[in-house]
């Protein structure tokens, strides 16, 4: 285990050096456009890894993350609106929205056995339901959305200077994946992967199914509506169609997972990385409208065939072959898989599980 | 797996250096930053077109953006800034795909990477609202088109709203009917879209009716994009409503009135020109006749010689019949110029003032003269208005008086 | 009493509309065993071909859906070789992700070839009303309607009735068993396939007069035909056709009884309803 750990905070350790080196001399870095790209990276970054704890960790599906961000970001904006609340304390509440949401949400699909592809439909069908309620309710703007005051500082969160949103981004990230990390290793984190191999072998060695969905699910709609807090005082603007709908969480969240890999750690961090600088760079140069729509469709559709377990897990084989290491069977001891599995593997057509 | 985080750790490192690496280089190539930069004191003046070319207002936003082009050639071959030694303008456009996240990084690029002294758009009160707090911060006016009054109610110094809001075009439903079909006043139905848009014109709807002697029998709201509007159609008509107003873009008109016709409801359908003066509306036929827009602008304002010019030239160079949004990017333009004569200056904070000191009557928008207000309100409006009916299969003014064309029918 | 007769007439003939678009995707879904996520994407390029054809030559569009729907054929049968054949055997998240990606090029090329805005198929008799005493029905979704309904008694009686369609079932049944006796899972899976792509060729032109043709329309399309499958079972035409009435009618009872927003989320809530408490759908006999 030591040797495990030391390897690991050096590779930790080569990452944070690179990035602190990198980042402030990186021609442009002054460069408005540059940060706001980047920012918006790394915000898909925080909400692609947390994600991944019921997603790539649990191997559930959720498209309802759109419901968990928005608790997070309105129940910051809504109180600092309304009734002038900080918007941490008022992002809490979100947080604790998130929360119940999931335990509602989760407790009514586990418990009724749905799996992956119902389970996906399902949460689908749950976020689109709350956008049509979001989009009634006054006490967040409704339709018409929310502006959040202008002349507030930073013991309310709000920076003038947005490289600020970028490191705190950056931050969390970190924290996340080194929660996940940690998290793997626990029971916790071994119950969430056996559940995500094969259910039923799970119950029978005992695991409760139901009790570990619902905790993944828990942790990680807090872990998104903390980034909804931070997201609303860095957009200023909120309105329920650009948060809630489950398009936004298919290519803010779910995508970007799922192309870096949603198996690795740090596949969500690279996915969203590869995933908002292709959007931005493609509606910067192609005056083709629907450029980037196609380039994205392309790409995911690229390594759905050819690398479908997602970016990092391919690059870590390739680079293992260099290093003419074996292949490594995987976590729990079962051979490696003849069909090509993405990060969470459904079986196929399953009703039911 | 230990061993495999390290290593995954470690090239996953390198990717995310060399994906960082390419996002830092790559928008410095691309952007067109730095070239003649915009506020030096010779070359071109820069100024950014932030407006939809897809989206929930793609439509519109790309129409506006034709306008505000358009109306750059013009300007640009009459002689260029006359207030600013005859320099030329030079647009750089970003779709911000009716999106605000994407309006605020679109400013953000426009400003900072492209360095323009002024920003027309975007299109659309989302966008808009999300846009303003950026040109706010980097103080660059900008001249947006939102039917909200939600925009100038943020009392930004440096946002410019040039459309008619929801509170003007509902007033202005009501002195159409009053003036034309008074009892038609007490008997409205409301359709609107379950957006942004709809709903504010809904609410001010209401709160007209209230202050113009007018009822309204039943607001009913549908998602955008409805295929079927008979139920809702339906239930208007047994509300005994003589209008139907629909507050929704070309789309739902269109399936408006498709209901209209299959339920024979007999009922005057109302829209924002905007909506109405559009080839898919035309392209009905005999269902589409007599629908009415109501706007600062239509194709058949009377005795108006510049129109012509505007009209042909549009159709010329985008094979597309121009429109109430085409016109409002032609004077969004065209108020810019006013304010950089005005200010005598390329500067964003003396544009600014500009823009606040400027009136201006514009070519293809009389009656009314182009003026904002200290919250960069665009005054004057309810006696701008107009009233637009598809009659014979075209669209004649038929109010008000003074400057119709045809008198209203039915 | 009227208002809720005409409220669900109206209703059903939108529902058998849904009913079209979903009864392709229930044969690939459910018989097939592929998700396709581009099957409401498949609906829209068609209505664009469809709207193209009247705009150009000015055909009918129900004149236009028959070599649209052949076409669909080939494009269903290619598509399959190409890409899901392979797919096939990739777990079902693969499948969704694929599928949406090709539904998010298909989108970008509509809007950048046509641009945003809706367009209008608006043939002649396109407005003209059958009156049934007091209620009113469009004529036009009068045929869309029974058109949905032959379509969906012709792909039950094939699959039924004819030796192709027994060779369907079989090779879904046991694959390996029916590779015995001669069938090709893999030819018949390609044909089954084109099928279900030329249903939603067909529902694409003749939705072109009826509903928008638009770049964005396909993701409610595809929503809406899968939970129309799932309620209705899958694999089942018949409880495909149900499954879209019921749809239907409830969006317009929702419409005019409550308001236009609230209709759409009923049938959300409705999927949620279905999927947790009778997730085999309403249909409990299978077709095969």
């Amino acid at each position: 285990m030591t040797s495990t750990r030391k390897r690991f905070a050096v590779a930790a350790g080569v990452l944070a050096a690179v990035l602190a080196v990198l980042v402030p001399i990186l021609p442009g870095l002054d460069d408005e456009f540059t940060v706001s790209v980047l920012t918006g990276s790394a915000i898909s970054a925080y909400l692609a890894s947390s994600w991944n704890v019921q997603g790539g960790l649990t191997g559930q599906l959720s498209f309802a993350h759109g419901l968990f961000f928005g608790a997070g970001a309105y129940g910051a904006a809504a109180f600092q609106v309304r009734h002038g609340w900080n918007p941490i304390l008022g992002g809490l509440v979100g947080v604790v929205a998130a929360v119940l949401m999931a335990l509602v949400i989760g407790y009514v699909c586990f418990r009724s056995g749905l799996s992956h592809l119902y389970f996906a439909l399902a949460t689908t069908a749950f976020a689109e339901i709350g956008l049509y309620l979001a989009g009634s309710w006054h006490f967040i703007g409704g339709v018409e959305g929310l502006t959040l005051p202008f002349d507030v500082g930073g013991a309310e969160l709000r920076f003038d200077d947005s490289r600020i949103y970028y490191w705190i981004f950056v931050a969390l990230t970190v924290l996340v994946l080194l929660g996940t990390v940690l998290l793997k290793r626990r029971k916790l984190g071994l119950y969430m992967q056996c559940v995500r191999e094969n259910e039923q072998t799970a119950a029978a060695v005992g695991i409760s199914i139901l009790r570990v969905k619902l905790i993944a699910m828990m942790i990680s709609a807090a872990l998104t509506a903390v980034g909804g807090m931070l997201y609303a005082q860095y957009i200023r603007f909120l309105d329920p169609s650009s948060m809630l709908g489950w398009t936004i969480t298919l290519q803010m969240i779910v995508l970007p997972a799922i192309i870096g890999g949603a198996r690795a750690t740090l596949g969500p961090v690279i996915g969203a990385i590869i995933y908002v600088v292709l959007r931005e760079e493609t509606r910067v140069y192609f005056s083709y409208t629907g450029a980037s729509l196609i380039a994205l469709g392309v790409v995911v559709c690229v390594i759905v065939l050819l690398i479908p377990k997602g970016v990092v897990p391919f690059a870590t084989e390739v680079g293992a072959k260099f290093s003419g290491r074996r292949k490594k069977p995987d976590v729990d001891g079962s051979p490696p898989r003849d069909e090509a599995p993405t990060g969470l593997a459904t079986p196929v057509g399953s009703g039911r599980s | 797996m230990q061993r495999r985080s390290g290593i995954t750790l470690g090239i996953a490192a390198a990717c995310a250096a060399a994906a960082m690496t390419s996002a830092a280089c790559a928008p410095s190539k691309g952007g067109g930053g730095g070239g003649g930069g915009g506020d030096s004191s010779s070359g071109t003046i820069n100024i950014g077109l932030l407006a939809s070319k897809t989206g929930a207002v793609g439509t519109q936003g790309t129409l506006f953006g034709e306008g505000v082009q358009l109306a750059v050639d013009q300007i640009n071959a009459d002689g260029g800034v006359k207030g600013v030694d005859g320099r030329k303008l030079k647009v750089t456009a970003v779709d911000d795909q009716s999106d605000p996240a994407t309006a605020r990084s679109g400013a953000i690029q426009l400003i900072k990477t492209d360095k323009v002294v002024a920003i027309l758009g975007p299109y659309g009160t989302s966008a808009c609202l999300s846009a303003s707090a950026v040109t706010q911060q980097y103080k660059t006016p900008a001249v947006c088109s939102a039917a909200s009054d939600a925009v100038t109610a943020q009392k930004f110094s440096y946002i410019f709203n040039m459309a008619t809001i929801g509170t003007t075009y509902a007033t202005s439903v009501f002195d159409f009917l009053n003036a034309v079909k008074p009892v038609a006043a007490k008997k409205i139905a409301v359709l609107y879209e379950d957006s942004a848009y709809g709903t504010g014109l809904n609410t001010a709807m209401k709160a007209a009716a209230k202050k113009n002697a007018g009822d309204i029998a039943v607001s009913l709201s549908f998602k955008a994009g409805t295929s079927d509007l008979s139920p809702l159609v339906t239930r208007a008509k047994g509300s005994g409503a003589l209008v139907i107003v629909v507050a929704a873009f070309t789309p739902d008109v269109v399936n408006t009135l498709r209901a209209v016709k299959t339920t024979g409801t007999e009922a005057l359908v109302v829209s924002f020109s905007g909506g109405v003066i559009n080839p898919a509306v035309t392209k009905l036929g005999s269902a589409a006749e007599g629908v009415v827009g109501i706007g600062a602008w239509n194709s058949a304002m009377a005795n108006r010689p510049e129109l012509q010019p505007f009209l042909d030239k549009f159709k010329a160079k985008y094979n597309t019949e121009a429109s109430a949004d085409a016109a409002s990017g032609w004077t969004a333009a065209y108020e810019l110029l006013a304010a950089l004569n005005e200010a005598k200056s390329a500067d964003p904070t003396a544009i600014r003032d500009g823009l606040r000191k400027m009136t201006v009557s514009i070519g293809i928008n009389p009656p009314y003269t182009a003026d904002f207000d200290d919250t960069g309100l665009m005054i004057n409006q309810r006696e701008s208005m107009l009233g637009a009916q598809l009659i014979n299969g075209k669209f004649e003014t038929v109010w008000p008086k003074k400057v119709a064309t045809a008198s209203i029918k039915g | 009493m009227l208002t809720l007769i005409q409220s669900v007439l109206t209703g059903g003939m939108v529902g058998g509309l849904y009913a079209i678009m979903s009864v392709g995707l229930t044969l690939t879904f459910g018989v097939v065993r592929i998700v396709n996520f581009a099957h409401g994407a498949f609906v829209m390029m068609a209505s664009y071909l469809a709207w193209l054809a009247y705009q150009n030559w000015g055909m009918d569009p129900f004149v236009a859906a028959i070599p649209i729907t052949a076409l669909f054929l080939v494009i269903g049968i290619g598509f399959y070789v190409g890409f899901l054949q392979r797919l096939s055997k990739f777990d079902t998240l693969a499948q969704v992700l694929f599928t949406v990606a090709i539904a998010f090029i298909l989108q970008g090329f509509a809007t950048g070839q046509w641009g945003p805005d809706p367009q209008v198929v608006a043939p002649s008799y396109s407005l003209d009303v059958v009156h049934i005493g007091s209620i009113s029905l469009p004529l036009i979704r009068i045929i869309a309607f029974a058109i949905g309904l032959a379509a969906t008694a012709a792909l039950w009686l094939l699959l039924t009735y004819t030796d192709f369609g027994r060779s369907v079932r079989a090779s879904v049944a046991d694959r390996g068993a029916a590779q015995m006796i001669g069938i090709k899972p893999s030819r018949v899976q390609a044909i089954t396939t084109g099928i279900g792509v030329a249903c939603a060729g067909l529902a694409g032109a003749i939705l072109a007069p009826i509903s928008s043709v638009s770049p964005t329309v396909y993701t409610d399309y595809t929503f809406i035909a899968f939970i129309v499958i799932i309620l209705g079972g899958l694999g089942s035409f018949f409880g495909a056709f149900f499954g879209g009435l019921i749809i239907g009618i409830t969006e317009a009872l929702g419409q005019t009884y409550l308001d236009g927003g609230i209709a759409h989320a009923l049938t959300f809530a409705m999927f949620i309803v279905i999927v947790v408490v009778r997730p085999n759908g309403l249909a409990v006999r299978r077709t095969a």
